[in-house]
């Protein structure tokens, strides 16, 4: 049986029934970028959760434990960063609480601890020296205080427009570990 | 090695190789699951710049979750990486829906109206086996030629190969490459069992010819 050809730019070209199949298949690029950042990010997240297993939660706001992760690990924590579009990690907002929340929530960090450690991300980002005042009133060899209640001593000073954006803060990470199982 | 044996191997293999955090696992699950994930997800009705989010979420979110979620004598990996692709599909509509998130048992039935529709037709496998057997730039060629909805010309294709390959193709060049690129995959498929649905039916069309000797792709007499 004769196939019908279609003629373009003079020349012949494939049957429709192929090219069908191969339009079929094709992937958009895009789709190849972010999945390799994202397996990339996936490999950093495993070394860093391994590497928790060694060192639990520090007393440190929830940036600088994920950084120091990274570094024990040998890892770089801003293909983590680039992967799931988070440009700064210290500061926390509810834009990027649902981020940094995935990531901590990936790294197997409880979300309890998340939810402490964010909001002392947060007061850092509020005021740093109410944040390094939390260090000496909740650790060290004569602290008494533990860390949550000292939070929320520093947190009783806040503006009402940085209350509701804690609130919402919060909100944002109960919500990200909701849908870890 | 035949196909059953290298996806039994597969299976035994990758989860175990994911749970110690080997590097070249996570990119294996990536190459392997990434179009499966977007192409389900489109199925499903996902916009496509939320079905590759998507399925960048799922690249990471499931390799990682192999480690503690997937139990060591679960029957298949693929079935469970399907199971969870499920799931964030039924999320994303929830969360457009503004349902509440639920909690899914992890003994959830998929039912068989969901296996007949997240099955990818055969001939999808047997036209990737075939391209891959391709060398990458007459694979990109075909792709960037055939896979639009509007297809691209020659010297638009020269430009974009060239871009991506850091060196210069000529129209004339591609034209036969081309040609020769589109014999061979035309000849393998022919051959594949899981095409003969879809060629008997475009022969029944009277679109398929049965020999590829014959066919000229445009390549010079």
């Amino acid at each position: 049986m004769e196939e019908p050809r279609r003629e373009t730019e003079g020349q012949s070209e494939a049957p429709m029934w192929l090219k069908t199949l191969i339009s079929s298949v094709r992937l958009p690029a895009e789709l190849d970028r972010r999945c390799k950042l994202a397996s990339r990010a996936a490999f950093v997240i495993a070394k860093m959760r391994r590497e928790r297993t060694y060192h639990n939660i520090a007393d440190l706001p929830l940036d600088r434990y994920l950084r120091g992760l990274a570094e024990l690990a040998g890892v770089a924590l801003t293909e983590v960063q680039s992967a799931f579009s988070l440009p700064a990690l210290d500061s926390v907002t509810a834009v990027t609480a649902p981020i940094l929340a995935r990531i901590a929530r990936l790294v197997g960090i409880p979300g309890a601890d998340t939810e402490m450690y964010a909001r002392w991300t947060f007061l850092q980002g509020v005021d740093s020296d109410r944040s390094d005042a939390i260090l000496a009133l909740s650790r060290g060899p004569d602290a008494k205080v533990p860390l949550d209640i000292a939070l929320q001593t520093q947190e009783s000073a806040y503006s009402a427009d940085q209350a509701a954006e804690l609130a919402r803060v919060i909100k944002a990470i109960r919500h990200e570990y909701s849908r870890e199982a | 090695m035949d196909a059953d044996e290298d996806g039994q191997r597969f299976e035994r293999s990758l989860p175990e190789r994911l749970r110690v955090g080997e590097e070249s696992a996570f990119e294996e699950f990536r190459t392997r699951y990434s179009g499966s994930f977007y192409r389900y997800f489109v199925r499903r009705g996902l916009p496509e710049a939320d079905a590759i989010d998507l399925s960048a979420n799922c690249v990471a979110d499931i390799a990682l979750k192999v480690r503690d979620h997937f139990p060591a004598d679960h029957p298949s990996f693929e079935a469970w990486v399907n199971l969870l692709r499920q799931r964030a599909a039924l999320d994303w509509w929830r969360q457009q829906n503004r349902f509440p998130t639920v909690r899914l048992s992890p003994n959830i039935e998929t039912s068989q109206e969901e296996e007949e529709f997240e099955s990818e037709p055969v001939e999808f496998s047997a036209v990737r086996d075939a391209l891959d057997s391709l060398d990458a730039i007459d694979r990109d060629l075909l792709l960037l030629r055939h896979g639009g909805q509007v297809e691209e010309s020659f010297a638009e294709i020269a430009e974009d190969l060239s871009r991506r390959y850091g060196r210069e193709f000529k129209e004339s060049s591609l034209r036969q490459r081309h040609a020769r690129a589109l014999t061979k995959v035309e000849r393998r498929l022919r051959l594949d069992p899981r095409m003969a649905h879809v060629l008997k039916k475009a022969e029944g069309e009277g679109e398929a010819a049965p020999d590829t000797e014959n066919r000229n792709y445009g390549r010079t007499p």
